[in-house]
């Protein structure tokens, strides 16, 4: 399972690469404060491919497994955004596809699992400077889980039982206050 | 239910948020830049009125204040100018000095129009004589709009360093990158940060010229937003400005001049025909011949060809030079004369065969004399003056001279004989119709003439230059706009007075700063015609001299 995680991570850092050495385009490179706030180290990068459209790749980290609290993720999405009025600037649209593997829960119940989903998402950047930017955006995407939930508080002689779900959720996409920097 | 009101939610804010464009707004309401003439006051202020109406005097750490004050029931008080009305009229007029004038305006931007991801440019117009200028921009950028541009042009530089694109490319890449390029050639361009109200004055000094008697300003604008919407400015109201000059006080009467006109003319003309040595015959391939015998016959066809004189005579007079015997010169230039006279009456026609008369000169010491006296390289021009004037034969004139003067008589012989052997033409003309010998006739004076009209086309300089002979109100006239004012001065003191003399004098003495005297005579032009009263309210030297 961890193997398969890290392919799939190595074939998007390829892709990203790759992208990189793609004629004539812009960059960015991205980072989440408001993630950051709440624990998610979220950094991602943009590369325009038209003067309206950019393609965008996020990398989502979360380590937080506590007994109280555990709220570990780690996410990949892969997607486009377009802008209104020129790549990096003013308002933009964004679509996305979403892979997550989680591993969240309280004090009782543990839920384990991997989500897929698309999301669409809404965003709007300020020009600080001219090569750095604040965008805020928000997303809504719809996920299709699978995961086991099991109560952690059951006792060493009593039986556990092992819930497996699948379910399609809405939840938020993207949230969030990032700021980038534009080669 | 719900559903459909969620959704129903969904698509307004979506369309709030999207179907709004940067100029929206604007264009609903239809927001515009507006146009207004200066105040009294304003105009003061603008030429720098520099006698303020409170005068702060600070030594150390106090300040003290002077003010105009005034007596009110017994008692000093504080007395301001205050202006209390802004209306000002629509129509203004201005004086025009030096072939310039200066137009001058407010331009007022309201607070909606601006924003900060917009950028606001407003051009005025000065419409001439069928001729429309826009004069230079006001641009007022949002900071965004700044930030968006900076960022744009940062993009076409680092594209250009990192891919060095060819020149056509780089100007496709220009207009790629740069959406909104930079304003240049303009007269204002600012950046705000918040939204205000701006005003600016604007003063543009145009050149005048004979179609200047009107001018219009009007204003156009628009505002471009970063999302490259587009609000034009619709019309804004027009300044109508009237340009008095010192041209309606030209005299247009037209002067005229006195000719002679002489019934009796003469023509000469002298030309070098060569003659082969000792021969009498014409021959037209010899040199220059051919050239001069045409230049003669042109002539003669000409003049006797003219209806406006009769041809009386012809006279014809061939010389030699004087080298050789004299009666042998005296024979060749004979029969060369009458060779002359044939050839041109064949020539041109046996019709001046009566009107050529025939003469010759065997040596032409008279020629001689005067060529050798003009001539510096001679050494001894005085002896050989004097031996020719002394001696009275002529062989014996050539010999001695050859004799005691070889080198100079070498120099004459080679360079000045030529210029003896001349054929030279008398035409005596009479005019046809004319019974005096003289007539006095009085004719328009186009020179004059050209020199108003040069005034009246504003063109100073050319028609001072042309009138500056003259002397009457017209160069004073001409002085003036060129701002020449001691001479008109001068001139005017000169010229017998009437209203307009005093008139001009009123303004030469303001301009040179003469108020009281300008007073008097402005007065004095008052007096002799009360229009000028009227007429001072024009121009801003007389304004001056009664403040």
């Amino acid at each position: 399972m961890r193997l398969q995680i890290i392919k799939k991570l190595l074939v998007l850092c390829l892709l990203l690469c790759g992208c990189h050495t793609a004629s004539a385009q812009f960059y960015t490179v991205r980072a989440n404060g408001l993630a950051a706030l709440t624990g998610t180290i979220e950094i991602g990068g943009d590369v325009a491919l038209t003067d309206n459209w950019s393609l965008d790749a996020t990398l989502f980290c979360n380590p937080f497994n506590t007994p109280s609290l555990a709220a570990n993720f780690y996410a990949v999405q892969v997607g486009v955004k377009h802008w209104f009025y020129e790549n990096y600037v003013g308002h933009f649209l964004g679509q996305q596809l979403i892979y997550v593997n989680y591993h969240l829960g309280n004090l009782r119940n543990r839920y384990d699992g991997n989500a897929y989903g698309i999301g669409l998402s809404y965003g709007y950047s300020w020009i600080l400077s001219t090569r750095w930017s604040v965008a805020v955006e928000a997303g809504i995407g719809l996920y299709y889980t699978r995961d086991a939930r099991r109560d952690t508080t059951v006792g060493d002689w009593d039986d556990e039982y092992i819930y497996h779900n699948r379910r399609l959720t809405l939840a938020p996409s993207r949230l969030g206050v990032t700021f980038s920097y534009l080669f | 239910m719900r559903r459909i009101l969620t959704a129903s939610i969904i698509v307004l804010s979506l369309y709030a948020l999207f179907g709004c464009s940067v100029t929206g707004g604007l264009t609903r309401r239809q927001t515009s830049a507006r146009l207004a003439q200066l105040t009294r006051t304003q105009r003061q202020f603008q030429q720098a009125d520099t006698r303020p109406q409170i005068v702060t005097l600070r030594r150390d750490s106090t300040v003290i204040y002077f003010a105009p004050t005034d007596t009110l029931d017994g008692e000093r008080v504080m007395s301001l100018n205050i202006e209390q009305v802004t209306v000002v009229a629509a129509v203004r007029t201005l004086p025009e000095r030096m072939g310039k004038v200066t137009i001058d305006f407010i331009v007022d931007l309201p607070k909606e129009l601006l924003g900060r991801s917009r950028s606001v440019v407003v051009t005025p117009f000065l419409h001439k004589f069928g001729e429309v200028v826009p004069l230079e921009d006001l641009t007022i950028r949002g900071a965004m709009f700044d930030k968006l541009q900076q960022r744009d042009y940062w993009q076409y530089d680092t594209y250009l360093w990192r891919y060095a694109p060819d020149s056509t490319r780089a100007e496709q890449l220009f207009n790629r990158f740069v959406k909104f390029p930079r304003p240049a050639d303009v007269r204002l361009d600012s950046l705000v940060e918040h939204r205000s109200h701006i005003t600016y004055y604007y003063s543009q000094e145009v050149p005048t010229d004979e179609t200047s008697k009107k001018m219009l300003i009007t204003l156009q604008g628009k505002v471009t937003g970063i999302d490259a919407s587009l609000y034009t400015m619709p019309s804004s109201d027009t300044l109508t400005y009237m340009i008095s000059s010192m041209l309606s006080f030209v005299d247009t009467l037209p002067r005229y001049q006195i000719r002679i006109i002489d019934k009796y003319v003469t023509v000469k003309d002298r030309n070098y025909i060569q003659f082969r040595t000792n021969d009498a015959r014409v021959v037209d391939t010899l040199g220059g011949n051919g050239r001069q015998l045409d230049k003669i016959t042109d002539l003669m066809a000409q003049l006797v060809g003219q209806e406006e004189f009769y041809v009386d005579t012809i006279t014809l007079t061939a010389s030699s030079s004087p080298e050789g015997y004299y009666a042998r010169n005296n024979v060749l230039a004979r029969e060369r004369a009458h060779a002359l006279k044939h050839y041109f009456t064949r020539r041109y026609g046996r019709s001046i065969d009566t009107m050529l008369t025939v003469k010759w000169i065997a040596e032409d010491w008279v020629a001689l004399t005067a060529r050798v006296k003009d001539d510096q390289k001679i050494r001894h021009r005085d002896e050989i003056l004097a031996l020719i004037r002394a001696e009275k034969n002529p062989d014996k004139r050539e010999d001695e001279i050859r004799r005691l003067f070889p080198v100079d008589y070498a120099y004459i012989r080679e360079r000045i004989y030529p210029y003896l052997r001349a054929v030279t033409f008398r035409y005596d003309l009479r005019r046809v119709g004319m019974v005096k010998d003289t007539i006095h006739t009085t004719e328009l004076d186009t020179t004059y003439a050209r020199g108003v009209k040069l005034l009246q086309d504003r063109k100073y300089a050319k028609a001072l230059y042309v009138l500056n002979d003259y002397n009457d109100r017209n160069t004073v006239v001409a002085h003036l706009s060129l701002g020449h004012d001691a001479q008109a001065l001068e001139m005017l003191q000169t010229m017998p007075q009437d209203a307009v003399t005093a008139y001009l004098q009123a303004i030469a003495c303001s301009r040179m700063g003469r108020k009281e005297e300008g007073r008097a005579h402005f007065l004095e032009a008052c007096r002799r015609d009360p229009r000028m009263e009227y007429r001072g309210n024009l121009d801003p030297e007389i304004t001056e001299l009664l403040k």
